[in-house]
């Protein structure tokens, strides 16, 4: 049948500024169209014939108009008022644009069928046709735009439905002949871009609908024009469209938002955008006829209030959601850390409905951020680990670096690593040793959470990674770690979840099966272990059982496939992270009898938390009984599982098992050597649980959706249900916004510790090592003693090493006035400037609360007998003793003194009053001192040591023994004194060379990172171009998953819909 | 069963099993550390192997030209010499501090007098390593006095005999070898009941001083006066000096440190009853609640049995059992029982009114039974004969040895050397005649725990001075 009479009259309007051999496919396209009452004018601004000899070859009929001058795209448009009559349509095109032959009418006919003013067809990108340029865009408040696709998205016909828009863009545009004539065209004082929308956002306001046509393709030569406006002109377009009272609203928010922005681009180096910003305001005030009189324009034709048009823009920020979308940061990833954060946006969200995921994740970070509040905002109390740091980040290198260690009586043992790692913490953070303290305390919170999220990102569903996060976050094992003040607990926390998807990813078993090679996650996992292992020596035994624990589930997750890349990777993990805290960790692998330094001192009686509390991870004071749901779901995962899903999930029990077990067994002492950490285990098992969880939720969606309701639905239900009220201590223990960590500290109970004047002393603690405000060593079961210098303990008191020679008389002077052999222990004592001697019987001052750790009565009222020891009351929950007859650690000895240093009998020590010695050599340095020095003996209360040096007036004294373990010089004449260590040649060499095994660590991790995203980002077009499936489908919000195995998955799953729990066991597929 | 089915069974079952075994957990216990130091007397020789030793003697007369006359005698028992100091602690003054060197096998005595000038003083003997005996000695126109010194201080301190009566001094010290403060409360036990005199509660005993106290200005012709003192901070030594002027019958000189606590047995090897000797038992309740107490006489052998006396001691309150009512005359052995386990002190008066035995003497009984005893101020002389007395409260026979100390280390007593001692009997041992004339420090050694008092009788003063021998801590 003939349609021609009956077909509305369509004029397409090409203008032209410029010509090229592009035109012709332009003009073709046009002729080529099967809409048979199609007229074109080419409105000519090029200036040249060109044009017009193309349009005349190519389309029949075409009418070119040549204007004498450039009077700019929308003016040129805006001709058609002019020399048109009669048309029911205009098409404006772009002249890179290229319509497909039944675009003119897919859009006419749509434009009948739905009552439209203006349509516009999909359009495809100009490398790719299998590629979305732009389906229309929606706009928020501030005239930013909201495109609905992202870049490079893929056409799977995701948005073949027509749909209204507020926005088509200019390059292809029909609308109404009436209509344009109403609103008057374009305003011809925007950009095309902003004129377009000008135009769209009149047409909505004279209440004609602006539809996108997918039908109606049209092919891009060139990419098309963005639709970031300048400031200027959306400042412009909101003072012209919106009403007055709209108005009032919205220019302020305006206004805020063009401070930040002009922030942001100063930030990014990017004065002129920043300048940009903050113009727009005036500019647009110098246009204030031009607004007028738009704004006139607009009255005449509106027919709907702003509350309609608003309806049809975008809430909130658009330019959020784009940047959370990423496509800012495949714009602006030139434009540093926003870019980047983007893209982490990207990552945070990809594989799942990214508001759910964004909620979520805002809920776990409000709930440890609020519930830290008070330590984030206040002072972090130094309580059992949490030791405070004093030192800057120098002196913490140099205290590293110089060969003695100032613990116990002094020992030439190699520093610890970690007091490198703090040393450059505290760096980072400027020298703000506080805040450092706090953010490695609150972060290793925050870390041990993303590394859940990490964890589980191959599991790729989103409801599995989801429930995997919030197990994680829900074990209250970081909290309780952090309530009891234990370090090795918070690293455990930390690292438990990175170390397990290090071995997972080893593995190289589904979903976990990306390739990145042995190598780079052996020095990965490596690299995590010694950072580990820097501050919990004990921690490469968490390793050790983790891979154990894949060895026991192996026969029931489907045998021992990937357990050797497992194996290997963990030992070369293991070698990396214990080579890089050599020599240090050799020196305290070595000592046999002081446990302590791994571990704990050994406790007079099983002190653990009962088997019932760790299953639900009630270690501290944070937990409850609904714990027990994250066990429950990681069983249930075990039962409702398929593949892959099963395996992990019996894996991750076994793992979870095994640590409970480790837990639970050095609780009740049954292992050879205590260790007392219960949260480091725990963590361990926390991040299992967390896997299997996770697994049942990737099953919920792969294997358990079913036609037909079974007992795996409503147990998968329960599961996740399980799983979020095992939340609910958490959420209680966010009340106090300190995790039960006492408010008080004994950090500033011992203020008045501090004398230097007096010289450089020792604080002597005994008691029961959870009450003791530093690590220590073994005194007797349940009891420890540790040494301080020049106050209360520090942060290089976390280490203590093996107690030297030396130090060991110390525990033995204490042992000898509990034996009631002596009442002079403060003589005995002296010689070690020991000035005061502490016993702690809470964690926490008494005000605190804190429990009360007693120490035994003997060693109180031994201490209380002695004869040169003064109690000084300090707190109920101390003994603090003054030790009347100390001598400071650098000293000019009596003569009694003097002579009684060549003994080393301490019975001669105890029955000699060593009268007054007079402090010397003033200074915090353990290792480093000058000032005058009397004639006399010098007595140096540390170690005894050859490389000690005192020089006099320049030249060395001879130096000597003292007391059987100091160091006495005689000084012949008074004169001024230089004391130092001189660090051994070979201590130097080791420093080297664990410094450049960090640095090669490092260097060949980033160079394995970069040369791995290099290989992905070069891969990425042919990986896109072979999936079936979109990386990221926003419009498909039931979408389950998002990742190709998934994908894959779900396909398997889809086909075993019909596999019932009843018959499970037939198919049994781990 | 499929292989998921196994693995959630073995995990349920292991979770179970677990916590099936979890329910019986071990109670915990208290760390232990070093040795406790003897809550039942502040008096324990240090062992030989001792780093040093530290007695604490309470407070003696220390006027040069006074009638009353302190003395510090220390016996070394050791192969070697031991050296030290003395620091004699002043009433009224500052501490003076001098060497202190006490041969092998030799005793060293020192007048307080000759050092300080001060109405009384305290002393602080310390030596270098152990096996020494340290007691003082108050000799005056009343009598004489040998009393062993404190080896360790205390934050609370009892005494159940005293008198302020007319013809009666009563007086107090608090010693504070200490180099902090000490304060403390002071109150008594009278037949009147508990008082605790305003003026005497939150006592500052500065660190390193001598406090003393007239109980006569406190508690008014009192007969029995028990005294319980308790520091709230420190920790302190406590003595005693008690004098009777003979104008009521009792003459005498009591001297010596006070109990660190109630007990609930008390021993006294030897006591005395006749028609010129009475003997009391005071008791002295210091806590709450009563406490019902058993004084059990241990008669000799040949003598007929007679019951223990059974008798209540109300919270708070001092009952005094006159033994010279109930016993027939003689030697026996007491041992005082709390029945009711309420703890109480007991001490034993004895008053001698026989010409050839004159003087009263009070004696707070052993709480410690040990292997070894010594004592340091003993004299052998003409007109001084000194007694030792062994008990075996044990069950069992045990081997006794009596020795005094000679030139060549200790001399067993002839007729006293590994003596079968059978539960429950007493030995008794007279120095006089068996040994040479002068200071006579003895060692008692023994197979099994024992109990050991001495008595020294001078018959020109005439002085009857009783004391429990000083107990040696097993090194």
């Amino acid at each position: 049948m003939d349609q021609t009479p009956a077909a509305p009259p369509v004029v397409a309007v090409v203008v032209t500024q410029r010509a090229d051999a592009d035109l012709d496919a332009v003009f073709a396209g046009l002729a080529a169209q099967d809409y048979p009452a199609l007229r074109t004018i080419i409105v000519d601004l090029s200036g040249t014939e060109t044009v017009a000899a193309h349009a005349g070859d190519v389309v029949s009929g075409a009418f070119v108009r040549r204007l004498p001058r450039d009077t700019g795209p929308l003016a040129a448009a805006n001709e058609v008022l002019r020399l048109v009559e009669g048309a029911a349509f205009y098409l404006f095109l772009d002249p890179s644009t290229v319509l497909e032959t039944s675009a003119v009418r897919a859009l006419i006919e749509e434009a009948y069928r739905s009552n439209a003013g203006i349509l516009g067809p999909k359009l495809l990108d100009p490398n790719d046709p299998t590629r979305l340029a732009d389906v229309g865009a929606a706009i928020d408040k501030f005239a930013v735009a909201a495109p609905l696709v992202e870049p490079g998205e893929r056409d799977q016909e995701q948005h073949d439905a027509v749909h209204d828009v507020f926005w088509i863009h200019g390059a292809v545009l029909a609308i109404r002949a009436d209509l344009f004539a109403a609103l008057g065209g374009f305003d011809t004082t925007l950009s095309p871009a902003a004129g377009s929308l000008d135009l769209c956002w009149r047409a909505h306001l004279a209440a004609a609908r602006v539809l996108v046509v997918p039908a109606a393709r049209a092919h891009l030569r060139e990419p098309l024009e963005s639709r970031d406006l300048a400031p200027a002109e959306r400042l412009r377009l909101l003072t012209t469209l919106y009403s007055v009272g709209h108005m009032a609203r919205v220019l302020p928010q305006f206004a805020l938002l063009s401070i930040v922005r002009a922030v942001s681009a100063l930030v990014h180096r990017r004065p002129l955008d920043s300048v940009r910003e903050l113009t727009a305001w005036p500019a647009t005030v110098a246009r204030l006829g031009t607004i007028r009189a738009g704004r006139a324009r607009v009255k005449k034709t509106r027919e709907v209030p702003d509350a309609d048009v608003r309806a049809l823009q975008v809430r909130g920020s658009a330019q959020l959601m784009v940047f959370l979308r990423g496509q800012l940061a495949e714009r602006d990833v030139r434009h540093g850390w926003i870019g980047r954060l983007g893209q982490a946006a990207i990552g945070l969200i990809r594989g799942g409905r990214p508001w759910r995921v964004i909620l979520t994740w805002l809920a776990v970070a409000a709930v440890l951020i609020v519930g830290s509040r008070q330590l984030i905002t206040g002072v972090l109390p130094a309580v059992g680990d949490l030791l405070p740091v004093r030192s800057s980040a120098v002196t913490l290198l140099r205290t590293y670096a110089n060969g003695w260690h100032d613990v116990g009586l002094g020992t030439s043992d190699p520093a610890p690593t970690g007091l490198a790692l703090v040393a450059g913490v505290v760096a980072v953070c400027l020298g703000a040793t506080a805040f450092a303290r706090t953010l490695l305390v609150v972060g290793a919170l925050l870390i041990g959470v993303a590394g859940a999220w990490r964890l589980t990102r191959a599991v790729g569903v989103p409801r599995g990674r989801l429930l995997g996060l919030i197990a994680y976050a829900a074990a209250p094992v970081g909290v309780n770690a952090l309530a009891r003040g234990s370090v090795a607990g918070l690293v455990g926390y930390a690292s438990a979840p990175w170390v397990l998807a290090r071995l997972a990813r080893a593995s190289g078993l589904e979903p976990f099966d990306e390739s990145r090679g042995l190598i780079r996650e052996m020095l990965g996992l490596g690299l995590v272990v010694a950072i580990a292992t820097a501050f919990v020596p004990a921690y490469p035994l968490v390793v050790v059982l983790m891979v154990a624990a894949f060895a026991i589930a192996a026969p029931f997750a489907g045998g021992r496939a990937g357990f050797g890349r497992v194996v290997v990777v963990s030992a070369g993990g293991l070698i990396v992270g214990v080579g890089l805290n050599l020599p240090w960790l050799f020196e305290v692998y070595r000592s046999g009898g002081a446990w302590a330094a791994i571990g704990v001192v050994k406790p007079v009686s099983p002190l653990g938390p009962t088997l019932g509390r760790l299953l639900v991870f009630h270690s501290g004071p944070v937990g409850s009984v609904l714990g027990a749901g994250l066990v429950a779901a990681a069983l249930v995962a075990v039962i409702v599982s398929r593949g892959w899903r099963a395996a992990w999930a019996i894996r991750g029990c076994a793992i979870a098992a095994v640590f409970v077990a480790i837990a639970w067994a050095d609780g009740r002492d049954w292992l050879p050597r205590p260790f007392a950490m219960p949260e480091l285990f725990l963590a361990s098992a926390a991040a299992a649980v967390a896997l299997a969880v996770s697994m049942g939720g990737a099953a919920v969606d792969l294997d358990v959706r079913s036609a037909r309701l079974t007992l795996r639905q409503p147990l998968a239900f329960l599961s996740s249900v399980a799983v979020v009220v095992a939340a609910v201590p958490m959420i209680g223990g966010m009340a106090g916004g300190r995790w039960h960590l006492p408010r008080p500290d004994f950090d500033r109970t011992f203020t008045f510790l501090s004398a230097p004047e007096e010289g450089r002393f020792r604080v002597l603690w005994l008691g029961d090592p959870r009450a003791l405000p530093l690590r220590g060593w073994w005194l007797n079961d349940g009891l420890s003693y540790a040494v301080s210098s020049g106050g209360p303990p520090e942060i290089a008191n976390l280490w203590p090493g093996t107690p030297s020679r030396a130090t060991v008389l110390i525990r033995d002077a204490v042992e000898i006035a509990g034996d009631g052999r002596t009442d002079r222990l403060g003589r005995l004592l002296a010689p070690m400037a020991i000035r005061y001697v502490v016993v702690p019987v809470r964690a926490a001052p008494a005000a605190s609360n804190a429990t009360e750790l007693p120490a035994p009565d003997t060693l109180v009222s031994s201490l209380g007998s002695q004869l040169d020891l003064r109690k000084v009351d300090i707190d109920d929950a101390l003994y603090v003793y003054e030790n009347t007859a100390w001598i400071a650690e650098r000293a000019t000895l009596s003569p009694v003194a003097a002579a009684a240093s060549a003994e080393s009998d301490p019975a001669s020590l105890a029955g000699t009053d060593l009268g007054t010695s007079t402090p010397v050599l003033p200074g915090s340095s353990a290792t480093n001192a000058k000032g005058p020095l009397p004639a006399g003996t010098m007595f140096l209360a540390q170690a005894s040591s050859a490389r000690w040096r005192l020089q006099v007036g320049g030249t060395s004294v001879a130096r000597r023994p003292a007391f059987g373990w100091a160091n006495a010089f005689t000084v012949p004449a008074a004169g001024p004194a230089r004391l130092s260590y001189r660090t051994p040649l070979t201590r130097r060499l080791a420093l080297l060379a664990q410094l450049t095994a960090w640095l090669v660590v490092v260097g060949v991790l980033v160079r394995l990172r970069r040369r791995h995203f290099r290989l992905a980002t070069s891969a990425e077009p042919e990986r896109l171009a072979a999936e079936p499936e979109p990386e990221l489908d926003w419009s498909d919000a039931e979408a389950p998953a998002t990742e190709s195995s998934t994908s894959r998955e779900a396909a398997a799953a889809a086909a075993a819909d019909e596999i019932q729990w009843a018959d499970s066991e037939s198919e049994d597929d781990v | 069963m499929s292989r998921r089915a196994l693995a959630a069974f073995v995990l349920l079952a292991l979770t179970t099993g677990g916590l099936l075994l979890d329910r019986d957990r071990p109670a915990a216990t208290a760390a232990v550390f070093g040795r406790p130091a003897s809550a039942a007397t502040p008096i324990a020789a240090p062992p030989a192997d001792a780093l040093s030793a530290s007695w604490f003697c309470p407070g003696a007369p220390a006027a040069p030209g006074g009638s009353l006359t302190g003395t510090i005698t220390v016996a070394n028992f050791a192969d070697r010499e031991r050296t030290g100091s003395i620091t004699i602690f002043p009433s009224a003054g500052e501490p003076v501090t001098t060497p202190l060197t006490v041969p092998a096998r030799k005793t060293t005595s020192v007048r307080l007098g000759d050092i300080v000038t001060s109405p009384y003083a305290a002393t602080l003997v310390e030596l270098e390593r152990g096996d020494v005996s340290v007691e003082q000695t108050v000799t005056g126109p009343l009598g004489t006095d040998h009393a062993p010194c404190a080896t360790t201080a205390s934050s609370s301190w009892f005494g159940a005999d005293g008198t302020t009566t007319l013809d009666a001094t009563f007086t107090l010290f608090a010693f504070n070898p200490f180099p902090e403060t000490a304060v403390v409360d002071l109150g008594f036990l009278t037949d009147q009941g508990r008082r605790d005199p305003q003026a005497l509660q939150g006592l500052v005993i500065p660190g390193r001083s001598l406090q003393v106290f007239g109980v006569n200005d406190v508690v008014l012709r009192s007969v029995d006066v028990g005294v319980v003192a308790t520091a709230r901070s420190g920790r302190i030594v406590m003595g005693r000096l008690q004098r009777y002027d003979g104008t009521s019958g009792r003459k005498g000189t009591v001297s010596g440190v006070l109990a660190t606590s109630p007990g609930t047995e008390w021993w006294f090897p030897d006591g005395e009853t006749g028609p010129n000797a009475r003997e009391f038992i005071v008791l002295a309740n210091p806590t709450d609640s009563d406490a019902s107490v058993r004084v059990e006489p241990y008669l000799d052998p040949s003598a007929s049995p007679v019951d223990a006396i059974a008798t209540t001691v109300p919270a708070g309150a001092i009952v005094t059992v006159a033994l010279s009512d109930v016993l027939p005359a003689g030697r026996h052995t007491l041992i005082v029982r709390s029945l009711n386990g309420t703890p109480v002190v007991a001490e034993r008066r004895i008053d001698n009114t026989d010409p050839a035995r004159t003087g009263t003497s009070a004696v707070l009984g052993a709480r410690l039974l040990a292997t070894h005893w010594s004592l340091a101020a003993g004299e052998s002389l003409a007109t001084v004969n000194e007694e030792i007395v062994v008990a075996n409260p044990t069950g069992t026979t045990v081997t006794v040895t009596v020795a005094t100390l000679g030139t060549t280390g200790a001399i067993p007593v002839p007729g006293f050397d590994n003596v079968a001692l059978a539960a429950g009997e007493t030995l008794r041992v007279t120095l006089g005649g068996n040994v040479l004339a002068g200071p006579t420090p003895v060692v008692v050694d023994a197979s099994a725990p024992v109990v050991v008092e001495r008595v020294v009788i001078a018959t020109d003063l005439p002085t009857v001075a009783r004391s429990i021998a000083i107990p040696t801590l097993d090194g």
